[in-house]
């Protein structure tokens, strides 16, 4: 291997301290004793002690979780579905159109999805709610399930789904017994990220929530406009946790198992 | 021989069954009938439409037109999981997920039988496989010998009117192939379970089918035993395909009492061969000899009693191969035409043998050769 030149160095240093630093120094600011958020009061964990008593915060923590899962399983349900549909199908009408559709929300700006869903949810009169928003996240991250899904279908085998049926599985059973199995880490990757996707989700919220489901970045950015308080570094350190374990987990699960 | 019987009813019947994959024609208007308990093989180079035709009696082809009859029953519309036959798959598609065992137990258990009998049939046909002692393995832990036989006994213990086999043998080194040749028929002929094998290899089609058809650019060409093929092939294509064959282009000139006169500028001098009984006088044909129906003696040797009707040829060893049971010559004709003689090693040594650029005079019967169209 070429030796590291001190310029490659300095330069990976500047990129991953552009990337680290703000999450870095907002990390440390949570364990931060003093009640001003610019000075250093010493090491402490009482916001995070605090926090728990937070009622608005830990009710939006709440009702953020649980959109997170619901969107999760359905996101997964249905992306894995288009996926399949997308790979298998290979030749029915209005393939091509079907798979751009899906990969559309990836692309469109959050502002003119969430606006859409907004209209929608108005003229079919849907109150707003833990609901809306679900099926808001559901539509905007099942594209990234699919897209997961759709890369590992690419390479499966056929002739096991095939030797699936020529053995006397029906094309259900095939799905639950073979297909499945096998490109579950793929599976359970979406998953993953449809729920991380879901959390961290404020622009579509924002749009779509309505009274009493007030999402954790919506109240996070709320609280902000008055000014930062270390609970609010601290509820933020404890998702980046989350959303690092989940991204990691996620990683590993799609690297494992692969042939 | 069940397909000698005309009264008999053929088990697979294609009926003008024809594919495309867009513009190419994969298979074209095949007519085909194989009969319960036969060795059946589809033979044909590579992109030939083989694996298309067995997939559609499988089910994962849907024929444009003709029909696929099984036992009398028109399959048109009956789904892969429905049909009555196996398959085995070129690439083994054995379950990455699933261990020996559950392998095989997985089309037992689709047919949802009781638990007892599922674990009874699995170690049945895994004894017979010789597979026993890795039941445990997942597929990734075993050779590509042990897969194969794991993938014959997860089709096998379905127990289906037709096992298919999509190149059963094509990924085992030589060796293993040939003893997994016998073993495949010990194993067709103690289960009496139709086999229709898919090969582009002629050694094992000759070796191991009781029919052949050959296919040729999704058509059949020749239907027969394989001594029928090898004997009397029906076109050149066949000839050339199975075993090795010298062919002499030549003219038809004239009937003598031993067949017909066929003037072949190629080897400078008229052959007389047995009529095939559809030739004229001015027909243009080819002469096939195979290897072994010439024989060869060195220039001036005592050729014995010289046959009265007897087609002699002179030559120039070009090229000797030797087999160990046989020696392969390839003599030089003077217009440079290759004839391929072979001779068998009956003694272990010979007093004068034959060496390259040797002087030869080859000879073979008129009933030894078959005339074909050109
Ligand atoms: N699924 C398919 N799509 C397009 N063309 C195909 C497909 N399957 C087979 N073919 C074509 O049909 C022809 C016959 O193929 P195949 O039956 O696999 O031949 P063989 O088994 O004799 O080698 C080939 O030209 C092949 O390229
Ligand atoms: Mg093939």
């Amino acid at each position: 291997m070429r030796r590291t030149s001190p310029v490659d160095l300095i330069a990976l240093t500047f990129g991953f301290a552009f990337l680290y630093l703000p999450i870095l120094i907002l990390v440390v600011w949570s364990f931060n004793a003093s009640k001003l958020v610019t000075v250093w009061g010493g090491f402490s964990t009482q916001w995070y002690r605090s926090l728990f008593q937070n009622a608005a915060l830990m009710d939006a923590a709440w009702v953020t979780i649980r959109i997170g899962l619901v969107t999760a399983t359905l996101a997964t349900v249905l992306g894995t579905m288009a996926a399949v549909a997308l790979v298998r199908f290979r030749r029915f009408r209005g393939r091509g159109l079907f798979g751009a559709l899906v990969y559309a929300p990836i692309v469109m700006p959050e502002v003119i999805t969430g606006l859409s869903l907004l209209l929608l949810f108005v003229a079919v009169g849907l109150d707003r709610g833990f609901w809306t928003v679900t099926l808001a996240h559901v539509t905007f991250t099942m594209c990234y399930v699919a897209v997961v899904v759709q890369a590992r279908l690419a390479t499966f085998d056929r002739s096991l789904e095939e030797a699936a049926a020529d053995l006397g599985a029906t094309p259900l059973r095939t799905f639950f017994s073979v297909t499945l199995p096998l490109i579950a880490p793929a599976v359970a990757a979406g998953w993953l990220l449809a729920f991380t996707l879901s959390l961290d989700d404020l622009v579509i919220a924002s749009f779509t929530s309505g009274p009493g489901a007030t999402t954790l970045p919506m109240r996070i950015y709320g609280q902000v406009r008055l000014g930062v308080t270390p609970e609010i570094n601290a509820i933020s350190t404890i998702m980046i946790a989350v959303v690092a374990v989940v991204v990691v987990t996620a990683s590993v699960a799609t690297k494992r198992r692969e042939p | 021989m069940p397909w000698a019987d005309p009264a008999l009813e053929p088990l697979i019947r294609f009926d003008r069954v024809s594919k495309r994959f867009g513009s190419a024609v994969a298979v074209d208007g095949i007519d085909l009938s194989i009969y319960a308990g036969e060795f059946f093989c589809l033979l044909g180079a590579s992109g030939c439409g083989k694996t298309t035709l067995m997939r559609m009696l499988a089910g994962f082809e849907r024929p444009d037109a003709g029909r696929v009859v099984l036992g009398g029953v028109d399959l048109s519309g009956t789904p892969p999981h429905k049909r009555p036959v196996n398959m085995m798959f070129q690439s083994y598609a054995l379950f990455p997920h699933m261990n020996v065992e559950a392998n095989v137990a997985f089309g037992l258990e689709r047919e949802g039988l009781p638990k007892a009998e599922i674990a009874a049939r699995v170690d049945d046909i895994l004894g017979k496989v010789q597979m026993r002692p890795f039941a445990r393995r997942r597929p990734d832990q075993l050779s590509g010998g042990q897969k194969q036989r794991v993938a014959l006994a997860r089709a096998l213990v379905k127990r289906p009117k037709v096992l298919l086999l999509d190149e059963p043998l094509g990924a085992l080194d030589k060796r293993l192939r040939e003893e997994t040749q016998y073993e495949l028929m010990e194993l067709q002929t103690a289960l009496g379970i139709t086999f229709l094998m898919v090969t582009h290899d002629q050694d094992e089609a000759m070796t191991m089918a009781d029919r052949i058809a050959i296919m040729d650019k999704g058509r059949i060409v020749q239907i027969g035993t394989p001594a029928d093929i090898y004997e009397a092939p029906a076109t050149r294509g066949a000839a050339e395909f199975i075993g090795d064959v010298t062919i002499f282009e030549g003219v038809v000139s004239g009937r003598s009492s031993d067949g017909l006169i066929v003037e072949i500028p190629a080897a400078g001098t008229s052959l007389c061969v047995v009529d095939g009984g559809d030739q004229a006088i001015g027909d243009s044909v080819a002469v096939a000899v195979r290897p072994e129906k010439l024989t060869i003696v060195e220039e001036g040797a005592d050729e014995g009693p010289r046959r009265r009707s007897g087609n002699v040829l002179d030559g120039v060893v070009w090229d000797i191969g030797y087999l160990g049971d046989l020696t392969l010559y390839r003599v030089k004709l003077a217009s440079g035409l290759i004839v391929r003689v072979s001779r068998a090693n009956i003694a272990r040594t010979i007093d004068n043998p034959i060496r390259r650029e040797d002087r030869v005079r080859i000879a073979f019967d008129p009933a030894a050769a078959v005339v074909l169209k050109a």
